[in-house]
């Protein structure tokens, strides 16, 4: 049970800034997922929370204990791998135990553990076999388990799930999510995946090249993105970004004219941000966006239709039957309080 | 952090964050006791290496032979700088053996090398009863190079086996003395050698051939490349480093060649097989100027180093090259 | 362009089976998906066809001309590798002359037509560097540029974009529809990722275990899966399937869920015909997440689940239920309402619920569309 405050943490390879100046809290008992693209420092920080790597400034508290630069052993965090990390030798039961059995803990107090465990991950009846012998879904429960099973400050866990087929992602993030619940343990979540990140967390830390962009709970981070690359990062399909100017209460783009409001902030050009999900079809005539449609994509219970006007690209979420088709002129209409736009150059939100 | 003494200068900087200051005693103080771990084995490799090398050159400054009666310390007696030097650069017999070895080693070690390419090339596209010819084709790598000798020694003898064969296809008996003729002999060495040594690199150049990541040997085939085409344009580029080492590591041994021709020709018919080792040998054990062996193992090393180095350097560049690659 | 035909083939690794029975016919300028999980067969399939497999049993033929034992140089078939294969030790001029040089075209040629397709792939600006050099989006556009520079009547994709990110992924996928349109050819796509079968191909091939499952166009795949296996496979979250036990009382027919009595729900005309028809008491029964809806108030048409987990992704809202002994999933616009706890009336489409055997897991269908699903 903790909480981890991290304040200006900065951890440089070289001339590489790998983490640069990043402060954010994790609540006790909060589900907390770190997302970010690639190489944006996610799996760094969790190597700085470890104590796998120094940290060049800054500090790390846990409770309010400076642990900055402590030893691994000394902060308590456990941590599933992204590789798993099992000994092929030994059952179920006995990587999951490891832990235990090596701090030396009462017997009944390890079995005590076990069975709670073996019930909410449901794995009791694969206990005696050995990893070569499970299947991905079930070592990944073993690999939770281990880290599970003995009490630590947090429980980190590096894309638990990246590597399962995508049928195996979707139960296991529901089965995280619930474990999370029940046990009321603080866990810190690593992914690339932004459903993933949004379905598990309570919160969600954002990553982007070494620095936090935003950290809210996961429905205002699609809400109410803090910049043009969160507006990015989380959704699929990606959000439309359009090129548009602000005139007065309006803003002009090449589909047609959006009339906001009130009149925003920023003046002249800015990025215009619109969710393919929240653009409707409607008739040509009074809708406000209008474009020649260039691509249907059809994925069975929606569709994916991109309208185009000079350059600009616009996608939008459609019904699995939509009747148009391409080269047909169609109009869309957005929800004006859904209508986001940032300032290109520094890409901060300004509407 | 633990407290780790450390002499090193740089923890003192007083402007430097603590954590990174920190972080460099631990680095330096690990750094120093690896130094003192590595310290005996380091002295145990400077005496195994540099200890023969002074001797050797120590004697050959000097005009010492065992027939002195003096201890090979104290060949200072006779020290003479760099007669022996100036000596080898005049010996005709020494500049014989250099060339009928370099002329060994540019027969046997091209011919070694494209027998071998041929046979990976064979063995990368794939044929019938690969695990038997494979055991096979390494086995007369496994058969120490004396044996080997003796064994062609009895082959290319004038009632031996090779003659009986070839007599199959003729109407008089055929009988060739090989290892009493001058050119015949030299053949025969080469035809040992090649016999032994193929193998070796074969191995080499397959393991290089497999390598070649497959998925681009197939796109090349179904972009329709043919397997000629499929070797020289992807298999041999890729391969160039394992080509260098593999030619590197045969001319080195090959210019060392010895015991082969000890047993097959002991250097002869007259002097017509005599490479540089079994010169330096015969100079050894025969006329035992060892102070003159000296000088000659010098300039052999000192020449070997060059041409080895400039290989080796070569052979680093395309790995490099070919790690960036990939 | 030319149609692909394989019958009865069968692929056998010694003991192992990785492709059985296999009669797929892909007609002319069709896009194709190949879609399964690992291990399914889909790449030995694909391999067969190009040549770098032998086919066991069974023959392949392009149009009518019989490909089976004719070696993968002389297919004339495009190929891209899933890890792209590029020749790595060439630049990326070198690399999309590659396939014209060993046709032998005169240079002139090779030129006019690699700045064309470097131009298409806009590569142009890299095509002297060294093709090691290019980032794993560009490389797959070389690969593709590759096999597309000569033109070949098949072009077979293995998972090409499962190296991508999430954001370049979509692009490519809007990229790869536009190629196909421009260039006409057949394509052969194979993926793990029903996403990108449901949003490229014009037919998807779904297989399991080595064997073909079912063979349709989109839509049908989705609507109207063959068995269990397609149902589940197809559609995110996958289609909940729930042992049913059918009840009748007089011209009632209905369906209760888990076995249980508080979980009925009555059945429509089609349904219950179909459940009548096969003659069984326990079926299993089938819907989609994503035609599910809360009713304000009960009625005998909804039934009753508590909300035991609630996801929330972007505008969706993903219900985990509880009913009985069943659990099941369902999506909402996140405007709805969802707490965990709560209990809420369930409707269903009953249009879109389908019957599955229990036993063949095959899916139950009408006897006048008997004939058009094969």
């Amino acid at each position: 049970m903790a909480e981890i405050c991290l304040k200006n943490v900065t951890k440089r390879y070289g001339d590489v800034v790998a983490l640069d100046s990043v402060s954010f809290t994790i609540r006790d008992g909060s589900f907390t997922s770190v997302f970010g693209p690639p190489s944006a420092g996610k799996s760094v920080l969790l190597r700085v929370l470890l104590g796998l790597e120094t940290i060049d400034s800054g500090s790390i508290t846990i409770n309010d204990k400076d642990i900055t630069n402590a030893l691994p052993s000394e902060r308590n965090l456990s941590m599933v791998f992204q590789n798993l990390a099992l000994f092929p030798h030994l059952t179920a039961r006995q990587n999951i135990v490891f832990p235990m059995v090596r701090r030396r803990a009462p017997q009944h107090e390890i079995d005590k553990r076990l069975d709670r465990l073996a019930g909410v991950l449901n794995i009791a009846h694969i206990l005696e076999k050995k990893p070569a012998a499970l299947s991905g879904g079930e070592r990944q429960r073993v690999a939770i388990s281990r880290a599970l099973i003995r009490d630590a400050a947090a429980y980190m866990m590096d894309e638990p799930i990246a590597a399962l087929d995508a049928r195996l992602r979707e139960t296991m993030r529901v089965e995280l999510k619930r474990l999370q619940t029940e046990l009321g343990q603080t866990f810190i979540y690593v992914t690339h995946d932004s459903d993933e990140a949004m379905s598990v967390a309570d919160e969600m830390v954002i990553l982007q090249n070494g620095r936090v962009e935003q950290v809210s709970p996961p429905e205002k981070v699609y809400d109410a993105p803090v910049s043009v690359h969160v507006a990015q990062l989380v959704g699929t399909p990606r959000i439309n970004i359009v090129n548009g100017t602000v005139d007065k209460n309006k803003i002009k783009s090449p589909f047609g004219d959006l009339t906001l409001i009130k009149a925003p902030s920023a003046k002249g050009a800015v990025s215009l941000a619109l969710r393919p999900e929240d653009l409707t079809r409607s008739s040509a005539a009074k809708a406000p966006l209008k474009g020649e449609v260039s691509d249907i994509e059809n994925l069975g219970s929606f569709s994916i239709i991109t309208i185009t006007a000079g350059d600009a690209e616009l996608r939008l979420i459609d019904n699995g039957h939509p009747d148009v088709s391409i080269g047909s002129t169609i109009g869309v209409d957005i929800d004006v309080s859904e209508v986001m736009a940032f300032d290109p150059p520094t890409g901060g939100r300004v509407v | 952090m633990t407290d780790v003494v450390s002499n090193s200068t740089q923890a003192s900087a007083g402007t430097v964050a603590p954590a990174m200051a920190a972080q460099d005693k631990l680095s330096s103080a690990r750094l120093s006791m690896a130094k003192k771990m590595l310290l005996p084995t380091q002295l145990l490799l400077v005496f195994i290496v540099a200890f023969p090398l002074i001797m050797q050159v120590y004697i050959s400054l000097t005009w010492w032979t065992p027939l002195d009666g003096t201890p090979w310390y104290m060949a200072y007696l006779s020290w003479s700088w760099f007669d022996n030097y100036r000596e080898l650069f005049l010996d005709d017999a020494l500049w014989g053996a250099i060339w009928r070895t370099v002329l060994f080693v540019l027969i046997a070690v091209p011919i070694q090398f494209f027998f071998g390419l041929f046979l990976a090339s064979l063995f990368y596209e794939g044929i019938a009863g690969k695990p038997v010819l494979y055991s096979l084709i390494l086995m007369p790598m496994m058969i120490v190079p004396a044996v080997a000798g003796y064994i062609f020694f009895l082959i290319f003898q004038q009632t031996g086996p090779l003659n009986a064969i070839i007599s199959l296809f003729y109407e008089d008996a055929f009988s060739v003395n090989w290892l009493n003729d001058v050119n015949r002999a030299f053949i025969a060495v080469i035809v040992a050698d090649v016999w032994q040594w193929t193998p070796l690199m074969f191995l080499i150049l397959f393991a290089g051939l497999m390598s070649v990541p497959e998925d681009q040997m197939r796109a090349a085939t179904i972009l329709g490349a043919n397997w000629r085409q499929r070797f020289f344009r992807i298999a041999l580029p890729r391969i160039k480093a394992v080509i260098v080492i593999a030619l590197a590591l045969r001319i080195i041994e090959c210019f060392k060649i010895f015991d082969m021709l000890f047993v097959m020709t002991r250097g002869g018919p007259g002097v017509a097989t005599e490479s540089l080792s079994l010169y330096l040998y015969k100079q050894t054990f025969q006329s035992l100027e060892w102070s003159y062996v000296a000088a000659i193992g010098i300039t052999v090393l000192i020449v070997l180093s060059v041409i080895t180095g400039v290989l080796i350097a070569k052979a680093g560049k395309a790995a490099r090259k070919q790690v960036e690659e990939a | 362009m030319s149609s692909i035909t394989l019958t009865n083939t069968t692929k056998k690794f010694g003991e192992f089976t990785a492709v059985r029975d296999m009669n797929l016919s892909i007609k002319n300028g069709e896009f194709v998906a190949i879609l399964g999980p690992s291990g399914c067969g889909k790449t030995t399939t694909m391999n067969m066809i190009a040549g770098i497999e032998d086919a066991s049993q069974g023959t392949i033929h392009f149009d009518d001309r019989d490909m089976t034992h004719t070696s993968m140089q002389k297919r004339g078939v495009g190929f891209v590798f899933q890890n792209y294969a590029i020749f790595t030790h060439m630049s990326v001029r070198k690399n999309l002359a590659f396939g014209l040089e060993i046709q032998g075209l005169a240079k002139p040629e090779v030129d006019r037509r690699v700045k064309e397709m470097a131009e298409f792939m806009a590569l142009s600006h890299r095509l002297d560097q060294q093709s090691s050099s290019l980032s794993v989006n560009e490389m797959q556009k070389l690969a593709i540029g590759r096999s597309a520079i000569v033109e070949p009547s098949i072009f077979l994709l293995d998972e090409p974009l499962s190296n991508l990110d999430a954001a370049f992924r979509e692009r490519m996928r809007l990229e790869l529809r536009e190629l196909q349109r421009k260039l006409g050819q057949t394509m052969i796509y194979v993926t793990h990722d029903q996403i990108e079968a449901m949003g490229l191909a014009d037919r998807i091939a779904v297989m399991n275990h080595a064997v073909l499952q079912q063979f349709d166009t989109p839509e049908n795949i989705y609507a109207k899966p063959a068995n269990v296996f397609v149902a589940r496979f197809i559609g995110a979250p996958s289609m909940n399937i729930l042992r049913a036990h059918i009840a009748r009382d007089g011209r009632k027919v209905s369906a209760q869920l888990g076995g249980l009595e508080a979980d009925t729900i009555p059945l429509d005309n089609r349904l219950a015909s179909l459940a009548l028809q096969s003659g069984k008491q326990e079926l299993l029964f089938g819907f989609r997440p994503e035609t599910m809806r809360l009713a304000d108030r009960k009625s005998a048409k909804t039934f009753a689940a508590e909300v035991s987990l609630v996801e929330t992704v972007g505008r969706r809202r993903i219900g985990h239920f509880q009913s009985g002994l069943s659990t099941f999933v369902g999506t909402f616009a996140r405007r709805i309402p969802l707490k965990a706890g709560e209990v809420v009336n369930i409707e269903l489409d009953l249009d879109t619920c389908h019957f599955f055997d229990p036993d063949t897991e095959l899916r139950l269908i009408e006897p006048e569309v008997e004939t058009e699903n094969g």
